[in-house]
């Protein structure tokens, strides 16, 4: 028998197959609604009559459930995580574009300090050393922050796909391998941090290039979240009760979007209707989804009812600014551009503070032959509050520098610093906003 | 774009020229996408910026954690142009003189376009949009000059846009008269293939006496997913048609249908010859013995992709045979 738990396998399918492009859409099915699925929330009065709930089934059953007989072994037997500390599962990055987000200064900062000053680049770096030069004895709870910190980092600095490579090094995270003992109520607690179980779900998908893997673990995570808010309810723990909804609410979300992602807006559309509490963010994405789509009568009606509906947390919308900002949207996307240059006009008079309007005039002046007041927009987004520069005004500041000069290198790189010159956030990532 | 070919022509060669083109494809702007970082993570020893990954880091009531996000932007890339949709583009005319250069001035610049088509060889002068309140009549270093154009691509093929650039450059003497000025002018071409869409193929056949059953599969040869907006069988008098499809009078399906990449859809009408008109427009029979042939209508079918961008085709006409 071997004295340490092998790493979890990675599922034969995942391994064994011929990337599937994700270009090919026709096998894809949409999902099939139940009647109660685990991301309907917990506080339904009928759940507690529900057979999954888990205050009625006996521990054996439910250890037979959930845990594999292997699981058991656990309980003596310490587990092997050296897999995950081999400096070969990182891939080395190239440099930032901007010479001092390498500089010496960086190397006295704690990890902790790093992120806190937008430095992913270098947090992603020193994640990665650190993960190396740890001892085989490390527990968990040292390792897999770090994983995280190093996956985290990845995405934010747009090295999504190498992310994606070294999310497969995790394996299958819904093993028991990643779980401690079952304990009297339930079963054992998981040694993943919550952010890490989430965040690998969409960057193993596209590692592996199976989307559909992915809504699959969403919905394992719902269920471990819905079980965990009843255990927390039926033992009166309020707050930790509270988290667990909060999460369930956030991995409805992750669902949609992995649809849309997919390219399955209408699945989309129906499954952010059948979310409980459905409230003016799910009806904004809604209607974001079919505008997506260009299913422009979709999102009209969409709008519609939900303004004419007459109750609830629904109607939740004082001085209409979501209807309409949507409204504008929908209109955007019938192309109109004259008149809805007079919209975001207007919107923005309304709410002169809000850059997205700013950012959404510009773009539109820029269909009605007014490309100076639309670089004069953009301008004043970034002139306002260099700091808090966004990616898709890094994007369309460079494309309108592209489509106004022969020098739009030159201009790109002037912004690129006086980004970079107003704090060290951010200046980690303009490299590839501004297709430098 | 499609390459630029042939930069420029004549006297440019000499000097090289003071103004630039830049072109910029107007598909719809699209929606920011975002990828936060998970929220609920109180486990986590390392704390990253809730904003950290939002597409924008303001706090909105529209401002979420999911994919899409109500921020616009410019069109990333060329993409495929489609028969029956709109080709559209902005171009630009820069004034490429340095900042500080006193000794040149540049006015009088004009944008001119052509497209050439298979049936339009010598190519066709195209309309281009002007702003309605025209900018300031100066034309300093940096300055640019904007037009859009917009063309309905009606053909399968190679394209070619003919963008003719015209100004006049000014020397300026010291003490800041023109000492001396020329017009100069370049062209730029941009090459593009455009494909079909949609294919459409139909059949009819004769249902009963003065019935007709007209069936048709829309295939989406493209590579970008598109919803139907309107199948629509425009009917040639004595007929009347009527839709068999999710659009139907009492039909429960409200989502308009979706075709994917590779996707085909089936659509069918029922053509009824109204009573007490004329007998339909007979097709001119090849052959005596050849039967009689009936002009039904024709199709007509309205997309829209992702954003909303339109497009749309008629067949010719369809014919129908009496049994």
């Amino acid at each position: 028998m071997a004295s340490h738990l092998q790493p979890p396998p990675v599922s034969k399918n995942a391994r064994g197959h011929v990337r599937v492009t994700s270009e090919d859409r026709r096998r894809i099915t949409a999902l099939r609604r139940s009647t109660k699925g685990p991301l309907d929330e917990v506080d339904d009065p009928l759940s507690i009559a529900s057979p999954t709930s888990p205050e009625l089934l006996s521990p054996e059953t439910y250890k037979t459930q959930s845990l594999s007989p292997r699981a058991s072994l656990s309980l003596d037997v310490p587990k092997d995580f050296t897999f995950l500390l081999e400096p070969a599962n990182f891939t080395p990055l190239s440099t930032p574009l901007l010479k001092h987000a390498l500089s010496d200064s960086t190397s006295s900062l704690s990890l902790s300090d790093l992120l806190a000053t937008g430095r992913f680049h270098t947090a992603a770096v020193r994640a990665a050393s650190d993960l190396s030069a740890l001892p085989p004895t490390a527990d968990a709870a040292t390792i897999l922050p770090l994983w995280y910190v190093r996956l985290a980092s990845l995405t934010l600095i747009h090295e999504t796909t190498i992310a994606a490579q070294e999310s497969k090094i995790l394996g299958d995270l819904s093993s028991p391998f990643y779980r401690l003992p079952p304990i009297e109520d339930g079963p054992g607690e998981h040694i993943v941090p919550w952010g890490l179980r989430v965040l690998a779900v969409r960057l193993q998908a596209l590692g592996f290039g199976e989307p559909r893997r992915g809504l699959m673990a969403y919905y394992l995570l719902a269920s471990d979240a819905r079980e965990a808010a009843a255990r927390a309810r039926a033992s009166q723990r309020q707050a930790e009760m509270r988290l667990w909804q909060t999460r369930l609410r956030e991995l409805g979300v992750l669902v949609a979007s992995a649809l849309v992602e997919m390219g399955e807006g209408q699945a989309a559309a129906r499954h952010l209707r059948s979310l409980k509490g459905r409230g003016r963010e799910e009806v904004g994405m809604e209607i974001l989804t079919w505008l997506r789509m260009g299913d422009l009568s979709a999102a009209a009606a969409c709008l519609a009812d939900w303004e004419n509906s007459s109750e609830g947390e629904d109607k939740v919308d004082e001085d209409g600014f979501v209807s309409k900002v949507l409204k504008a949207l929908i209109a955007t996307c019938e192309g109109e551009y004259a008149a809805v240059v007079k919209d975001w006009q207007a919107l923005h008079d309304e709410y002169p503070d809000d850059v997205m309007i700013l950012q959404n005039l510009a773009v539109c002046q820029m269909y009605t032959c007014e490309m100076e007041k639309s670089r004069d927009a953009f301008e004043k987004i970034i002139a306002d509050d260099t700091a808090a520069v966004f990616p898709s005004l890094l994007f369309n500041m460079a494309s309108l520098y592209e489509l106004s000069s022969e020098n739009a290198q030159m201009l790109k790189t002037e912004l690129a610093s006086r980004i970079s010159a107003s704090g060290p956030s951010g200046e980690e990532r303009t490299k590839i906003e501004l297709k430098l | 774009m499609a390459r630029a070919r042939g930069q420029s022509i004549g006297e440019g060669l000499k000097t090289p020229h003071t103004v630039s083109l830049k072109v910029l494809r107007l598909t719809r702007p699209s929606l920011a996408q975002q990828f936060p970082l998970p929220k609920a993570n109180s486990d986590s020893v390392y704390d990253f910026s809730p904003s950290a990954g939002l597409a924008y880091p303001h706090s909105t009531p529209l401002a979420t954690n999911f994919l899409l996000t109500p921020l616009l932007t410019l069109p990333e890339s060329f993409q495929s142009a489609y028969v029956g949709e709109v080709f559209s583009c902005t171009l630009s005319a820069n004034n490429e003189l340095p900042a500080d250069d006193t000794a040149r001035s540049i006015s009088g610049v004009r944008i001119a376009a052509e497209i050439v088509s298979p049936s339009n060889p010598s190519g066709v002068a195209l309309d281009l949009e002007e702003p309605v309140t025209p900018a300031s009549s100066s034309f300093a270093p940096g300055a640019s000059l904007q037009r859009i154009l917009r063309l309905n691509l009606q053909e399968e093929g190679d394209h070619t846009l003919a963008v003719t650039v015209t100004y006049t450059e000014t020397a300026v003497g010291t003490e800041g008269r023109a000492a001396g000025g020329r017009v100069r002018t370049f062209r730029k071409l941009y090459q593009f293939i455009a494909t079909n869409l949609i294919s459409v193929r139909t059949k009819a056949g004769d249902v009963d006496g003065g019935r007709y059953a007209l069936e048709a599969q829309l295939e989406n040869l493209g590579e970008r997913a598109v919803t139907m907006e309107a199948v629509r069988m425009n009917p040639k008098s004595p007929f009347t048609s009527h839709s068999l499809n999710w659009d139907m009078p009492g039909a429960t399906q409200t989502d308009a249908p979706v075709l994917q990449p590779g996707d085909i859809m089936q659509v069918a009408f029922l053509l009824e010859e109204l009573q007490g008109e004329d007998t339909g427009q007979e097709v001119p029979a090849s052959s005596p013995a050849a039967d009689k042939r009936f002009i039904l209508g024709q199709l007509n079918v309205q997309w829209r992709s992702a954003m909303g961008d339109r497009g749309s085709i008629s067949t010719g006409w369809l014919t129908g045979k009496k049994r």
